[in-house]
C-alpha cells in the first residue's frame, strides 16, 4: 500500500485517520487486509488526481480556449503518467467526427514529430480508438501479463464479448503502440470519456494509458478508471460544449463582419467541415412562370471532386411539386423533434426526393432538410411565404448526428437565419434605397430620359445583363418605353438561331409599332395576368410561352422575369430583367422568389411616379388648354367691343359719356389676362424643351404701337401716375421673328417699364441698327430696341437675377408685391430664342432694357 | 365682284362676332361650324378668302368627306390641304387666299404652306379685316 502512496497522500491520510477506519470498517467484511490497504491507496490516488483535475479546469472558465484545454491536458496527463506510474499517457477528444490527439505525453520515449502530427487528426471512423469509444462505455484493458491472480485474459473477454479481440485486433494493438511509441506493449488502458443522451452512449474523448510500471491490479485499477472518466466527462462535456459554442459564434459573427458577400458559402464550408457532410447546398424559392419552384444557390463540399461536384451543380433547379423540397416548405415531413426544426430522410434517392444527382453523382445514406424563415415576420402571414431557403445536408454512410449535435445544428441555423436573412436583403436593401434617391433626384419634366434612367436603376439592382420597360398603348398593346439593350433579337426558340436583329431605336417609345399585341408571350401574359412570371430557361422547348423576341444579350437568354406596373389597379406596363448576373462563386442563374419582391417594390415606386408624371402631364397640358382657350374669349370680346363702337358711332348718344374709355380699359384687361396666360405657356413649354418658334414676316414697329395703344388705360391707371410712352423708332425694317412671342418680349418689358417708373415721367422706345454685340462668345452683328424709362432702378446685383424665374428685386418686390416673377424671364428666353440678347443698365438714369437681335433677321428690301 | 369670305371655326360665337365685324365693315363673310359644312360652301361659292381654325373637332359626317381627318384635331391643317387639293384637281374654278386664324403659336412650318399669313388669336377686329381685305 505504501509503496502506491506518495509522502504527501500518506501524511494526509494519516492526518485523517477517521476517514481511514471509516473506509477500513467499509470494506473489511469483504477485503484482506492487502486489498483494503490497496482499494485505499488507490481512493487516495483517485482523490489527488481529481483535486488536480479541478484545480487546472476550474480555472477562468468563462474565457476557456482550445489551447488552454489541450495544455489543461497536457498537464494532466503527465500528473497522470507520474501519480500513477504509466509510461505512455495520452488524452484526446471527439471532434464531431473526428478524434483529435493531444501531443502525448511519453516517458523514456522517444518519439519523431511526423509521427506526433500523424496522429493528431485521426478519422474516429477508422481508427481503433474509435471503433473502441464508440462501442464500450467502460475501459477497455489489455494485457501480456498472464498472471491468473491479477489479470485473467479469458474473463476480460467474457466480459467484454461485445469487442471481439482476435488474433487480428492484438496485432493491431500492437501495431497501433510500436507506431506510438516503438516500444514493446506490456499492457493498454483505453479508456472512453462518455456521457448518456437520450439513454444512448455518446463518446466525448478518451485516454490511452500504457505499460504501466508495476503490473497492473485490477479491478481496483478499473474502478479508479471509471471514477475519473465520469469526472473527466464532465469536464470534456462543458469544454467541448464551450468549443463548438466558441466556433459557431466566432461565425456568426464574421459572417456580418468579413464573410457578407459570400456569407452563404462560407456558411456551407463551416458547416459541412464541422458536421462532416458529405455535400451540403442551400436552394431558394423561385418560380418557373407562375409555379413554385426552388434554385439552387449555392453548395460546398470537401469529398467530391470538381467533376462530380459540377455534376451534382447542373441540376439547379425543380418545380416545387417535382422534389422534396416543396413538402419541406409546406411542413408536410415530420421534423426531428419539436425543439429540433430539422427534417432527416433516410436512404434517400430520386424516387423519393426528386434529386436527380443522387442517381448517379451522389450517394448518401441519409439528408438533412433545415428551412430557414424570415426572422421579421407577422403572425398573419403564410408559413411558406415567410421560407428564406432549405439547406440540403448529405450523410456520409452509417453515420447519424446524435441528438445534441442536431440541437447545436438548429440552434446555429436559428441564430443564422436572421444574418441569411440580411445576406439575401441586405444589398437589396441598399440597392432599393439607391434606387428611390436616384427616382427622387431625377427632375420629372424631364420626362424623356427618365425611364432609361430608371432602367439602367433596375438592371442593376436585379443584376440583371439588361432591362426593358414597356408600356400599354390604348389598345392593349405593349411598346418599348425604354430599354438598357441597344439591340433586340428574334430567336428561335427550338434551334435557338437568330433569326432578326433590330435596332433599339426601331422600337423605343414608338407607340406606333408595339411589340406584343394579345399573344401568349410571357411579357404580354404579365401584363394581361397583371401577375409577375419568372421563367428558368428561356429556350425550354416544352414552355407554352413565346418569348423569341429578346433583348440581346452575351450569352443566350436563359432566364426572364417579368412584373406588371400597376396604377390604381390598372396595369400601364411591364418591367422585364434578364439574365441574372451571378457573381463569385455562385451559380444560381435564375432569377427568385427575391428579384419577384424587389421588382414588386420598384414597380410600385414606378406606378407612383408615373402617376405623378401623369398629372404634372395632365396639370400641363390643362395650363396649355387654359392659354390656348382663354384666346378664343379675348377675341370674342374684342370683337364684341368693336362692333358695339361700330353700331354706338351710327347712333347719336352723349359722347361725354366716356364710353370709349370703357371699352379702352376692357380691352387693355383682357390683354393682361391674354399676356398672363401667355407667359404662363411659353414658360411652361420651355421648361419642357418644347417651345418652338414660327418665324414670319413680321413689322414690328406697328406691333409696339399697337401695344402702347392697348397700355393707354395702363398709362393712366392711377390719377397720380401720369406715364407718356414716346415713340422715337420712325423706321424699322420688316422682321423674320415669331410674331407672338415678340409681342409677348414688348408687352412683358413695355407693362415692366410702365409698372416701375415714377410719376409723370416718358418711356422712351428707340431702335439702332448695327450694332456690334458678343452673344455666347461670338462677335455678332445686331440690331437694338431698347426701351429707356426713369424709376426705381435695377440694383447692381439685381441685374443678372432679375432675368431669373421667379426672381423679383427688392425694390420692385416694395412697390408691387404682386407681379408673377417670369416676364423678364420668359423675355429672355424668347430673345436667346431668337439668336439674341437681352439686358438690363444698372444705373437709373434711365434704365435701359436692350434687345439686341442678330441683323439675320431683318428681311431685306 | 362682292368680297366674299369663308370663316371655318366651330365657336358659334366668335364666328358671330367676326361676321358681324366684317359685315358691318362691308363684306360678306360666310361661317362654317362643320369640315362638310365648309367643304359645301366651297362648292356651292367663291371666296376670296378662306379664314379657318387649326383646332377644330369633327363628327363621322366630316370623316367621311374626308378620312384623313384624325384626333390630333389639327383639322384646319387637313383643311387647308384639302382646299389646295380641290383647286388642283380644278373640283373649284376660284383661288381663293388661305388664312390660318387661330391661337396655336406654334406651328411647324411645312403645315402653312400654301398659307398667306396665319391670324394669331387674339387681334384686333380692325386688323384683322385689314389684313384678310388688305394689300
Amino acid at each position: 500500500m505504501i509503496k502506491l502512496l506518495s509522502n504527501q497522500n500518506f501524511e494526509r491520510l494519516s492526518r485523517a485517520e477517521s476517514y481511514y477506519s471509516k473506509l477500513k470498517n467499509i470494506f473489511s467484511e469483504h477485503l484482506t487486509e492487502v486489498q483494503l490497504q490497496e482499494k485505499i491507496s488507490y481512493i487516495v490516488l483517485l482523490q489527488e488526481l481529481l483535486s488536480e483535475v479541478e484545480q487546472l479546469f476550474s480555472i477562468s472558465k468563462n474565457d476557456y480556449s482550445e489551447e488552454t484545454f489541450h495544455s489543461n491536458l497536457n498537464a494532466f496527463s503527465l500528473i497522470v503518467s507520474k501519480t500513477l506510474k504509466y509510461d505512455f499517457v495520452v488524452f484526446g477528444y471527439r471532434y464531431e467526427n473526428t478524434l483529435v490527439d493531444l501531443t502525448p505525453f511519453y516517458k523514456q520515449v522517444e518519439i519523431n514529430n511526423s509521427n506526433v502530427n500523424d496522429l493528431k487528426v485521426i478519422n474516429y471512423q477508422n481508427s481503433l480508438v474509435g471503433r473502441i469509444i464508440d462501442e464500450m462505455d467502460d475501459p477497455f484493458i489489455w494485457t501480456t501479463e498472464n498472471d491468473g491472480d491479477i489479470f485473467n485474459y479469458d474473463q476480460f473477454i467474457s466480459k467484454y464479448r461485445s469487442f471481439d479481440i482476435d488474433r487480428k485486433t492484438h496485432k493491431n494493438i500492437e501495431r497501433f503502440f510500436s507506431f506510438l511509441g516503438k516500444t514493446k506493449l506490456t499492457n493498454l488502458i483505453i479508456c472512453p470519456i462518455s456521457t448518456i443522451e437520450s439513454q444512448k452512449h455518446r463518446p466525448l474523448g478518451y485516454f490511452i494509458l500504457a505499460n504501466k510500471q508495476s503490473p497492473l491490479s485490477l479491478p481496483f485499477e478499473i474502478e479508479l478508471l471509471r471514477s475519473l472518466k465520469n469526472y473527466l466527462s464532465q469536464i470534456f462535456k462543458n469544454q467541448t460544449r464551450i468549443f463548438t459554442q466558441d466556433r459557431d459564434s466566432n461565425l456568426i459573427s464574421d459572417i456580418f463582419k468579413k464573410h457578407f458577400i459570400n456569407g452563404i458559402q462560407d456558411i456551407l464550408r463551416y458547416v459541412t467541415s464541422e458536421f462532416s457532410f458529405k455535400y451540403s447546398s442551400f436552394w431558394v424559392p423561385t418560380l418557373e412562370e407562375a409555379r413554385k419552384a426552388f434554385g439552387l444557390n449555392k453548395s460546398y463540399s470537401d469529398e467530391l471532386d470538381g467533376r462530380e461536384l459540377t455534376a451534382c451543380n447542373q441540376y439547379d433547379f425543380y418545380l416545387e411539386k417535382d422534389c422534396i423540397l416543396g413538402k419541406v416548405s409546406a411542413q408536410e415531413l415530420q421534423p426531428i423533434s419539436s425543439e429540433i426544426n430539422i427534417y432527416s430522410l433516410e436512404s434517400p434517392n430520386s424516387e423519393n426526393t426528386g434529386f436527380k444527382c443522387l442517381d448517379k453523382e451522389l450517394v448518401a445514406d441519409r439528408i438533412y432538410f433545415k428551412p430557414i424563415y424570415k426572422y421579421y415576420n407577422t403572425e398573419a402571414e403564410i408559413i411558406e411565404d415567410r421560407l428564406l431557403g432549405i439547406f440540403c445536408f448529405y450523410q456520409k454512410s452509417r453515420d447519424t448526428l446524435d441528438e445534441s449535435t442536431l440541437k447545436r445544428l438548429n440552434e446555429l441555423f436559428d441564430e443564422l437565419s436572421f444574418y441569411i436573412e440580411h445576406i439575401i436583403y441586405d444589398a437589396s436593401f441598399h440597392s432599393i434605397k439607391d434606387l428611390s434617391r436616384e427616382l427622387l433626384s431625377i427632375d420629372i419634366t424631364e420626362i424623356q430620359n427618365y425611364y432609361d434612367r430608371i432602367a439602367v436603376t433596375i438592371r442593376a439592382l436585379m443584376h440583371a445583363e439588361e432591362t426593358s420597360i414597356f408600356f400599354a398603348t390604348q389598345d392593349n398593346e405593349l411598346y418599348l418605353r425604354a430599354s438598357t439593350a441597344s439591340e433586340f433579337r428574334h430567336v428561335d426558340k427550338l434551334s435557338k438561331e437568330i433569326i432578326e436583329t433590330y435596332k433599339k431605336e426601331t422600337f423605343v417609345n414608338n407607340s406606333l409599332s408595339p411589340i406584343y399585341k394579345d399573344d401568349s408571350s410571357l411579357t404580354y401574359r404579365s401584363y394581361r395576368d397583371k401577375v409577375t412570371y419568372i421563367i428558368h430557361d428561356l429556350h425550354d422547348p416544352t414552355l407554352r410561352t413565346n418569348c423569341s423576341f429578346c433583348e440581346s444579350t452575351l450569352s443566350y437568354s436563359t432566364t426572364i422575369i417579368v412584373s406588371p406596373i400597376i396604377v390604381d389597379g390598372r396595369c400601364v406596363g411591364v418591367i422585364r430583367c434578364v439574365n441574372k448576373k451571378h457573381y463569385g462563386d455562385a451559380f444560381l442563374k435564375t432569377f427568385t422568389k427575391f428579384d419577384k419582391d424587389i421588382l414588386h417594390l420598384i414597380s410600385s415606386f414606378i406606378s407612383y411616379q408615373h402617376l405623378k408624371i401623369k398629372t404634372a402631364e395632365n396639370q400641363q397640358l390643362f395650363v396649355e388648354k387654359l392659354a390656348h382657350e382663354n384666346k378664343t374669349p379675348v377675341q370674342i370680346i374684342w370683337s364684341a367691343i368693336e362692333n358695339i363702337e361700330t353700331k354706338l358711332s351710327r347712333l347719336s348718344y352723349d359722347k361725354s359719356l366716356g364710353i370709349e374709355k370703357n371699352f379702352q380699359n376692357i380691352i387693355f384687361a383682357t390683354s393682361v389676362l391674354n399676356n398672363n396666360y401667355t407667359n404662363l405657356n411659353t414658360y411652361l413649354r420651355s421648361k419642357e424643351d418644347k417651345l418652338n418658334y414660327t418665324y414670319e414676316k413680321v413689322d414690328l414697329r406697328s406691333k409696339i404701337e399697337e401695344i402702347t395703344t392697348i397700355l393707354q388705360p395702363y398709362l393712366e391707371k392711377e390719377s397720380n401716375k401720369n406715364i407718356a410712352i414716346s415713340h422715337n423708332i420712325h423706321h424699322m425694317p420688316k422682321l423674320r421673328i415669331d410674331e407672338v412671342k415678340m409681342v409677348q418680349v414688348i408687352y412683358n418689358l413695355l407693362t415692366n417699364a410702365v409698372r416701375y417708373s415714377d410719376n409723370s415721367t416718358t418711356i422712351s422706345t428707340y431702335y439702332k441698327s448695327n450694332q456690334i454685340v458678343t452673344i455666347r462668345g461670338k462677335q455678332t452683328e445686331c440690331f437694338e430696341i431698347k426701351f429707356c424709362n426713369f424709376g426705381i432702378g435695377v440694383d447692381k446685383a439685381d441685374v443678372e437675377k432679375i432675368f431669373k424665374e421667379y426672381y423679383r428685386g427688392e425694390n420692385a418686390m416694395s412697390i408691387n408685391p404682386n407681379g408673377t416673377g417670369i416676364g423678364l424671364h420668359v423675355a429672355k428666353t424668347i430673345v436667346e430664342g431668337h439668336g439674341g440678347l437681352i439686358q438690363v443698365t444698372e444705373l437709373n438714369n434711365p434704365t435701359t432694357f436692350s434687345i439686341f437681335l442678330p441683323n439675320e433677321l431683318i428681311i431685306k428690301q | 365682284m362682292e368680297n366674299k369670305i369663308l370663316l371655318f371655326d366651330e365657336e358659334v360665337l366668335l364666328s358671330n362676332e367676326i361676321r358681324e365685324g366684317f359685315e358691318l365693315q362691308g363684306a360678306k363673310l360666310i361661317p362654317a361650324y362643320t369640315y362638310s359644312e365648309a367643304i359645301r360652301l366651297l362648292k356651292e361659292n367663291k371666296f376670296d378668302s378662306i379664314l379657318v381654325d387649326i383646332v377644330i373637332p369633327f363628327n363621322n359626317e366630316d370623316k367621311k368627306v374626308n378620312p384623313n381627318l384624325h384626333n390630333n384635331m389639327r383639322t384646319g391643317i387637313e383643311f387647308k390641304k384639302h382646299v389646295i387639293q380641290m383647286i388642283e384637281k380644278k373640283e373649284i374654278d376660284y383661288n381663293p387666299r388661305i388664312f390660318y386664324f387661330t391661337a396655336i403659336s406654334d406651328l411647324p412650318e411645312g403645315d402653312s404652306s400654301g398659307v398667306t399669313a396665319t391670324i394669331h388669336k387674339p387681334k384686333r377686329p380692325k386688323q384683322i379685316f385689314q389684313q384678310v381685305m388688305g394689300s
